[in-house]
């Protein structure tokens, strides 16, 4: 949609803001911009079986609550497991003092590798783990980057959003995936 | 016709074989010290190709029912059992012999067979014993903590190398049965003159990493990525689980298979994930 944009263009400009464009920007309904996505929730094999491997759609997500939500290149990647999510991780209470329901962390990997190195990081209290396996979340974000010559294949950009009620309220978009600049957890706080 | 290609096509052979048939469990792999009848299905086999030269090209090989059930029929050399083959026409007339030697109907489940006409393939046909490997990048983690790559020659050139794949990392029959079974017997693999041993899996390098501490892995087994899937592909064995809710997307069929010097010796493919002749304890055997 060339109005949205346009619109993203306006609102974030590149140098103020990183990247600043994606398919959705502030103002507009994250459920609607990726009908018919939905994200799977990290688990082991096991809870998936039991489950019947059960994915979460959007709305579920997102509707009536106040989200923010973050996505990441990688699983167990650097920057990715160092500093994105503990930066996150450390800042739970605040979040939840300014009335944030759930923290979500979402990244391209499948949901058994993600709910891996959510254990590993000692992190699935304080935040909820999501894996789009398949790419679509990101993709009709258009959030989504071809990491294939770092051997990682499709992924997606460093980026974090506040979303309330549906309604994207802040988003930030790195210029660069292996920067750690806009989408860390003090940045969006001050946004919320 | 002969399916080799085609994944799609093999995992849909199951329903022509009754479920209780032990055919299904049979693996497929010459072994050195055999009898002359487990040899026979891999003689019949060449035999076969080389009747129907099977091309490395995507070629649309079409066949009538009728010529299929004639193929099944000169092949099938036992009628003490019935096989029921939903597609073909039995006849009164005893199947004429291939080769005269009392055998068991072994070579059928190796024989991939489709009766339906098989669509316009773009797939690359499925790696197969005497093939030779086609290179490819892969990438792990050196145990300085580096990201490396480490191409198939670099693995298999002058050597004896054991790659098995597994459809995911951290999933439950790789996790507890695969790639332990491989740790486990990797001194005696070692010790039959297997220089590498090496887990290939469509997940990238730093999720492999993760595993391998996961399971405390040591050097015995080589975690490599195939993170593009370009090596799995070139081989034909992808698993497309995208429309699966497992969530797991393209990956890899289940294998292991013996290299030497870069042409395959000992190939056991599974159909999808299912865990039957790929282990460690099947590829000692075939040693």
């Amino acid at each position: 949609m060339a109005s949205a944009l346009v619109r993203g263009a306006r609102r974030f400009p590149p140098a103020m803001w990183g990247r600043g464009f994606a398919k959705v920007a502030s103002g507009d309904d994250i459920v609607a911009a990726a009908p018919d996505v939905a994200l799977q929730k990290a688990r082991s094999w096991d809870e998936g079986v039991s489950s019947n491997f059960s994915t979460t759609p959007l709305k579920d997500l997102f509707q009536g609550k106040k989200v923010v939500i973050f996505g990441l290149p990688g699983a167990y990647t650097g920057v990715c497991s160092a500093q994105h999510v503990p930066s996150y991780q450390k800042n739970i209470d605040k979040f939840k003092a300014k009335g944030v329901n759930s923290v979500i962390c979402v990244a391209v990997n499948d949901p058994y590798s993600m709910n891996a190195w959510a254990e590993k990081l000692q992190a699935k209290d304080a935040i909820e783990f999501y894996g789009d396996f398949d790419g679509k979340f990101h993709k009709s974000l258009e959030l989504d980057i071809d990491l294939s010559a770092a051997l990682l294949g499709p992924r997606s950009h460093r980026w974090s959003a506040y979303v309330e009620d549906g309604k994207i309220k802040a988003l930030n978009v790195e210029k660069a995936p292996s920067e750690f600049n806009v989408s860390g957890a003090e940045v969006i706080l001050d946004q919320i | 016709m002969l399916i080799f290609r085609s994944s799609r096509h093999v995992s849909t052979i199951r329903h022509l074989f009754p479920p209780t048939c032990p055919l299904l469990k049979q693996s497929f792999s010459p072994s050195k010290t055999s009898t002359p009848q487990s040899n026979l299905p891999h003689l019949l086999l060449s035999l076969y190709l080389s009747r129907n030269h099977r091309s490395q090209k995507m070629a649309t090989a079409t066949t009538t029912a009728a010529s299929f059930s004639t193929a099944v029929r000169r092949l099938c050399v036992s009628t003490s059992t019935s096989i029921r083959l939903r597609h073909v026409t039995t006849s009164a007339r005893p199947p004429t012999r291939l080769i005269s030697t009392p055998t068991p109907h072994r070579l059928l489940p190796l024989l991939r067979f489709s009766a339906t006409a098989s669509p316009s393939s773009t797939t690359v046909s499925t790696i197969s014993v005497g093939d030779k490997l086609p290179d490819a990048t892969l990438s792990y983690f050196g145990s300085d903590g580096e990201l490396k790559t480490i191409t198939i020659a670099d693995l298999t050139k002058g050597k004896k190398t054991v790659l098995f794949a597994v459809p995911g990392a951290f999933t439950p029959t790789c996790s507890q049965k695969h790639l332990p079974g491989f740790v486990e017997k990797a001194k005696e693999l070692k010790a039959k003159g297997v220089d590498v041993i090496a887990c290939v899996s469509v997940n990238d390098a730093f999720v492999m990493k993760a595993w391998k501490e996961d399971l405390k892995v040591g050097d015995e087994v080589l975690l490599v990525s195939d993170g593009n899937g370009v090596f799995t592909k070139a081989l034909g064995v992808e698993l497309d689980l995208t429309d699966k809710p497992v969530g797991l997307g393209v990956r890899s069929r289940r294998y292991s298979l013996l290299v030497e010097d870069g042409v395959v010796k000992v190939l056991n493919l599974e159909e999808g994930g299912s865990f039957t002749n790929s282990g460690a304890e099947d590829m000692l055997k075939a040693l």
